[in-house]
């Protein structure tokens, strides 16, 4: 059974919780799986029918992944969505704005507590997605892992020896893995040594790049390091290589920050409390300023500066002032200044409750 | 170029894309672009490797001219023809791994590496790590061969045939 009532911009994700392991870098960890059935023709190829056949299929994978009748998974055709709310589910990261690209012959199984999402007919046919908090890759893999032996169960897969799992792209054969860490680089923005990392990351099979924008400078300091081969390891050592390149990343970001409060120390509290100052003040702001302030303010709450603030309410204000999730909580449309005015709001209040 | 969706903008995103098996192209400025989810936001990293793959692969259809692979080749499965291929980077069906095998091995080995398959398998009867090790081993083999690499070669076979021994025990 689905509920289509509530939106999902009322509920928090998983890896919105603001917990694990090495969260005062790490915001949330995720493993992808790319899997494809072996009697259709990929996705690109596909005609709308055989299309609907395997939208069927993930109608009724999601109610085989409930066990003994529980309603842990839900099935959501994407066409049975509104466009708010498919935009809301690409903020919250259960679903990938390539998904949209075929709505009508789409959809998601996401789990309740929304730790996993099972794409349907984006550029493969399954996308198991795996979604933890902090800096927790292996939960999330033994989590894929069980899912995706539990499909196996139901479905043929398209597998070769050689190749191994046969993706659209054949950039994901192989284990079809990719991990994906989500993290917070303030300190290494600041004393600008992030070009030079993401260039060394380059070299040890690591892909970094701006969890919103593109390029180096990403906006909020926020930055997503991902394995780039998917051939020729096992899962667990594509896992334990992107654990041991992210703990580097995070050694020297924590380092950073250590040396930017040595230098001066009151020149970064300022910033910070300016930056607390405006966001619990403002009246109205746009979104690339707020996440640059409530990047700030975040580094002061990890470095002891501002004690008041958990952590965990910087996933939900950053995900909840972006444009789709701000209107389905304001439940009404609202035009780019009125969602400034709201955005203004939800920070201050949130900031302001604490 | 107007932009095909709102013909008002200008559309500075070019998408090619097979849809129901046709290559279609699209010209889309930024804003309906990002609507129609071609844009940003992905959890998916844009690998680089994926932007270098299109002339990876037109290259590697020139070399295999020689060896029967044109542009025209159709995989019999999907009917997807190896310049679609090279135009999206998107492989149709299972088969077409088969169907262009030859010509997409040393596009796949630039990609990844000269390796094999080692992680999971939909089946219980997954192989062993010594089987692993064989396999490698006998593609380290071919390659030495390949290269003239003959004192390789005949360390690589000694290896193998230690270890194939071990595995019979
Ligand atoms: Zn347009
Ligand atoms: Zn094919």
């Amino acid at each position: 059974m689905s509920s289509y009532g509530m939106s999902f911009a009322h509920r928090k994700s998983r890896w919105m919780e603001g917990q694990g392991p090495s969260q005062d870098v790490v915001i949330s960890s995720r493993i992808r799986l790319a899997r494809n059935l072996k009697d259709y023709p990929f996705p690109p190829m596909m005609t709308e029918d055989k299309a609907r056949e395997v939208l069927n299929l993930g109608c009724e994978i999601s109610e085989a992944l409930n066990h003994e009748g529980s309603a842990e998974y839900s099935w959501y055709p994407l066409g049975k969505l509104d466009s708010m709310e498919r935009q809301v589910l690409i903020e919250k990261h259960l679903i990938s704005p390539q998904l949209l690209r075929s709505a009508a012959i789409s959809g998601v199984i996401i789990s309740r507590d929304e730790a996993v999402s099972i794409m349907v007919n984006e550029e493969d046919h399954f996308r198991i997605q795996c979604l933890f908090s902090g800096m927790d890759l292996e939960a999330a893999w033994n989590l894929a892992d069980r899912l995706d032996s539990d499909i196996a169960g139901h479905v043929t897969y398209a597998f070769d020896d050689e190749f191994g799992y046969l993706t659209t792209c054949p950039t994901n054969l192989g284990t079809g893995l990719r991990g994906s860490v989500m993290t917070h680089l303030p300190g290494l923005v600041l004393t600008e040594q992030l070009s030079r990392i993401v260039s060394g990351l380059s070299k040890v099979g690591a892909v970094v790049r701006g969890l919103y924008g593109e390029g180096s400078q990403a906006e909020g300091s926020l930055y997503q390091i991902s394995n780039h081969v998917t051939l020729g390891h096992s899962e667990s050592e594509i896992v334990d290589n992107l654990n041991s390149i992210v703990s580097e990343v995070v050694r020297r970001e924590r380092s950073a920050r250590e040396a930017l409060l040595n230098r001066n120390r009151v020149k970064l509290e300022d910033r910070v409390y300016r930056a607390y100052g405006i966001l619990t003040n403002a009246r109205s702001i746009a979104a690339s300023e707020a996440i640059e302030l409530l990047s700030l303010v975040r580094l002061g709450v990890v470095l002891g500066i501002l004690t008041h603030i958990p952590i965990a309410v910087f996933p939900e204000l950053i995900v909840g002032t972006r444009r789709a999730s701000i209107q389905q909580k304001a439940g009404a449309h609202l035009d780019s200044d009125q969602r400034d005015l709201q955005r203004a709001n939800l920070i201050r209040k949130r900031l302001l409750a604490e | 170029m107007r932009c095909e969706q709102c013909e008002k903008r200008e559309a500075t995103v070019h998408i090619k894309q097979m849809i129901n098996g046709e290559l279609e192209k699209f010209h889309l400025c930024v804003k309906c672009a990002s609507e129609h989810g071609y844009f940003s936001g992905s959890f998916e990293p844009k690998l680089p490797i994926g932007d270098m793959l299109g002339s990876f692969l037109h290259s590697a259809m020139s070399d295999s001219q020689a060896r029967g692979t044109t542009g025209q080749t159709r995989c019999p499965s999907c009917g997807l023809t190896y310049s679609d291929f090279a135009e999206t980077g998107f492989m149709g069906c299972a088969e077409c791994y088969r169907s262009f095998g030859e010509t997409i091995k040393p596009v796949i080995k630039r990609v990844h590496g000269d390796f094999v398959h080692r992680g999971k398998c939909p089946d219980p009867r997954s192989k062993t790590e010594t089987e692993f090790t064989i396999s490698d081993l006998k593609r380290q083999l071919e390659a030495a061969i390949e290269k003239e690499e003959f004192e390789r070669a005949a360390k690589i076979r000694d290896q193998l045939r230690d270890l194939e021994a071990g595995n019979n025990e």
